[in-house]
């Protein structure tokens, strides 16, 4: 290895999207070693990992550091998924129309998909990007993640993409290898993307875990094997799950089922530590990520990089007039000849007659958007942002935009924003500020939603568990919230800031926001959680008049003198 | 195997609730834990108990309940509760209608002190249908306590849409229904008649 391009992996002044292919595999190798900032490498030190770790850690952006925010959806079924009916090009022309500027193709791993569903895709992939030039169509697909959950994996553009995903594919799917409980396949998989990064095979390959608490079967050891995997593949989880539209009552001619599907009870296989509550989505979101003080802040409270996105999951979307001729039948013969099994993609929808009310989902960029900064646009830098972490989501255009900066009082020319760490002297004031800019026009449902408030949940980090099945920490909850009623009458924008006082430990802090229309005390009390989302009531869950906001956290973490110094 | 005598009375009273009334039949004092390997699912848990309340001989008033048991392979144990052991000849072909593999120790101690995951079968099981009040529910003595999900309060004059499928918990010894809200200020209970298979079955 050539000491100068090894130089520019370690030097991390020099963002990831400016790096030469082979630089950024390895720094993503350095990286999944723990030996590089991800984030949060000062603190890594502390806890006891490498002490190359604090060298290497980003100070944090220039003041004022500007990024476009990409919308997108990195998880979308088409006519090759045995469950899906749309074609490629129908998915990514509503993308387009509903404002996402990237998108990810997931179909369904398994048998027929893995043999020839995976090959077959990516002609039509191919042509959508010709199509739809001002759009990003990621190929990927949706991993039946052994002995857990689904999730979306996805590779940059390239030579070798259907070959990368194909084998990992059929050598890593849980349902192709049938091995439904081997935890450890999982991992190897994980390791078999990052090769493929390291062997300059892909660009980038990326990993996210798919409405992760639906059926209890993430279990939090599993999740953290993920993130521990090497080449940081596996980057976070879906903070909320698609299906946003199964809980329209049936009054209001919806399926009248529960909001993301998320009905089910526990099973044999699921995680026996998780409560009853955690089968249920919160104001729309996963309880992993909706519960202050729960899942998410306990990866968070580790120090290590967890992110949540949010996406539609489109299969069959509510208010479409199209069907799938063949009804989903993977063995039946569709209008040109097509059948599922044998070709590994449905015929093309034909239109219906009717309008389909009793679907669950909606087209990409319609209710759902994850939000990725980047310097500038492209299929690396978005997948580089989203390994940062410089991600936030909304439900129903809440807003136009947030913009999250974190500083230390005492040198303000430095400063961090979501996924970032910020370094601060041990007893620097810090402050933490928000910037929203209120929704300007109508979202999809034609009518302009209003933000009633932010709240500011700050969490300590405290550092490596030993229970890796550990879900709760103690120190995370809502420190401050801000009544966003009055911004419309300001001009639409406006800036909300805390300031953390004589810092003496790292910490995180992340931000949400809402409609406030539903919301319920937290599942770990007022003290925690005073106006968290509300459970979710099946049947009855109107996604329109319950939206959130959530982002991704900044960390803070203080160095230099000791903790007893001051 | 053989059925486990024990001083703990399972779901015998109903200490807690005022309103309720004790069960119409005497509360098992008799566990029958099973190794049900095999059984995965609530679905093929009701599947099951329903094949073993079919063998000749099984008493009218017993219950039919599972825990999660620790694998590998992790799976649902099957456990029968009874006012008075059950004949060696009945708990043979209980446990031959079950599928079990052998006894069921882990679910059968758990029982015995009063606890069980999910009930499938219990007397009273064949009244919770349609739509009820909460407080003939508990009347009814087949469920003893009525818990709403994420803290949220019961009101004593709520309506429960069984949807024609209540399967509590033995808590203390207690049944206990874990319900949530659903449409029009009705409650349901927690678990859903048809678990939402969604995309899984490929």
């Amino acid at each position: 290895m050539e000491g100068g391009i090894l130089g520019e992996a370690v030097d991390l002044s020099v963002p990831d999207a400016e790096l030469s292919p082979g630089a950024l595999s390895r720094r993503g190798v350095l990286r999944g070693a723990g030996l590089l900032g991800a984030g949060l490498s000062a603190f890594g030190a502390a806890a006891g990992a490498s002490p190359a770790a604090a060298a290497g850690a980003p100070a944090g952006d220039r003041r004022g550091t500007r990024y476009q925010w990409l919308a997108g959806d990195h998880h979308i079924h088409t006519q090759y998924s045995p469950d899906g009916m749309y074609r490629v090009s129908d998915q990514v022309r509503a993308a387009g129309q509903y404002g996402l500027d990237w998108m990810v193709i997931t179909d369904h791993g398994g048998e027929t998909h893995s043999r020839i569903g995976v090959e077959k895709t990516n002609p039509d992939v191919r042509e959508a990007r010709q199509d739809n030039p001002d759009m990003l169509v990621f190929q990927g697909l949706e991993w039946n993640i052994p002995a857990a959950e689904h999730g979306t994996v996805f590779v940059a553009p390239g030579p070798h993409e259907v070959s990368v995903l194909q084998q990992f594919e059929q050598g890593y799917d849980g349902v192709v290898q049938r091995a439904s409980a081997d935890e450890a396949l999982a991992v190897a998989g994980l390791t078999f993307l990052a090769r493929q990064v390291s062997d300059g095979r892909t660009p980038d390959a990326l990993m996210l875990a798919n409405h992760p608490a639906r059926n209890g079967i993430d279990s939090p050891h599993e999740i953290r094997g993920w993130r521990d995997a090497p080449g940081r593949i596996a980057i976070g989880m879906e903070g909320a799950p698609g299906h946003q539209a199964a809980g329209i009552p049936t009054d209001s001619l919806g399926p009248g089922s529960a909001r993301g599907y998320y009905g089910n009870s526990p099973r044999a296989d699921s995680f026996a530590g998780y409560p009853l509550e955690s089968y249920r989505t919160w104001g729309g979101f996963d309880w992993m990520t909706s519960t202050v003080g729960g899942l998410w802040d306990s990866l968070l409270a580790e120090g290590l990089p967890w992110w949540v996105t949010a996406n539609s999951d489109s299969h069959s979307n509510y208010g479409d007039w199209s069907v799938n001729p063949t009804g989903n039948d993977r063995n039946a013969t569709g209008p040109d000849g097509r059948v599922f099994e044998v070709d590994g993609l449905y015929s093309d929808p034909v239109y219906g007659g009717q309008i389909q009310t009793g679907r669950g989902d909606f087209w990409p960029g319609y209710y759902s958007r994850t939000h990725v900064g980047v310097a500038r646009g492209g299929y690396r830098q978005v997948m580089s942002a989203m390994r940062d972490g410089r991600v936030w989501v909304d439900h129903g255009g809440l807003v136009d935009g947030v913009d999250v900066r974190v500083r230390a009082l005492s040198a303000t020319s430095r400063e961090s924003t979501l996924g970032g760490s910020l370094r601060v002297r041990q007893g620097d004031d810090v402050e933490v500020s928000i910037t929203v800019a209120l929704a300007s026009g109508p979202n999809y449902a034609t009518f302009r939603p209003e933000l009633a408030r932010v709240d500011l949940v700050l969490g300590q980090v405290t550092g490596a568990v030993t229970d890796r099945d550990v879900f709760t920490t103690p120190s995370t909850r809502v420190v401050e919230s801000f009544d966003t009623t009055g911004v419309r009458a300001r001009g639409g924008t406006a800036t909300f800031t805390h300031t953390v006082r004589d810092v003496g430990g790292p910490f995180y802090v992340r931000f949400r926001g809402t409609d406030g229309k539903r919301s319920q005390v937290g599942i770990y009390g007022a003290s925690i959680d005073p106006q968290g989302p509300a459970l979710d009531v099946e049947g009855d869950a109107d996604p329109w008049e319950d939206l959130w906001f959530y982002t991704n956290p900044v960390f803070v973490v203080p160095e230099g003198r000791t903790r007893g110094s001051r | 195997m053989t059925t486990t005598p024990t001083t703990a009375a399972a779901a015998s009273t109903s200490t807690g609730a005022a309103a309720a009334v004790a069960p119409a039949t005497p509360g098992p004092r008799h566990v029958l834990g099973l190794a049900t390997p095999h059984l995965r699912t609530p679905a093929e848990v009701d599947h099951a108990a329903a094949r073993v309340a079919q063998v000749a001989g099984f008493p009218v008033g017993a219950l039919v309940a599972s825990t999660l048991v620790p694998g590998p392979p992790q799976h649902l144990g099957l456990v029968v509760l009874t006012a008075e052991p059950l004949p060696e000849q009945v708990a043979a072909a209980v446990a031959a209608a079950a599928g079990a593999t052998g006894p069921g120790e882990e679910v059968a101690r758990r029982a015995a002190a009063g606890d069980a995951d999910r009930v499938a079968r219990y007397p009273g099981l064949d009244v919770l249908l349609g739509v009820l009040p909460v407080a003939e529910v508990l009347r009814s003595g087949a469920v003893e306590a009525l818990v709403g999900l994420g803290g949220l309060v019961v009101p004593d004059d709520a309506e429960l849409d069984t949807r024609d499928h209540v399967r509590p918990r033995l808590a203390g010894g207690r049944m206990v229904l874990d319900v949530q809200p659903s449409r029009g200020g009705r409650w349901v209970p927690f678990e859903p008649p048809v678990q939402h298979a969604c995309c899984s079955n490929h």
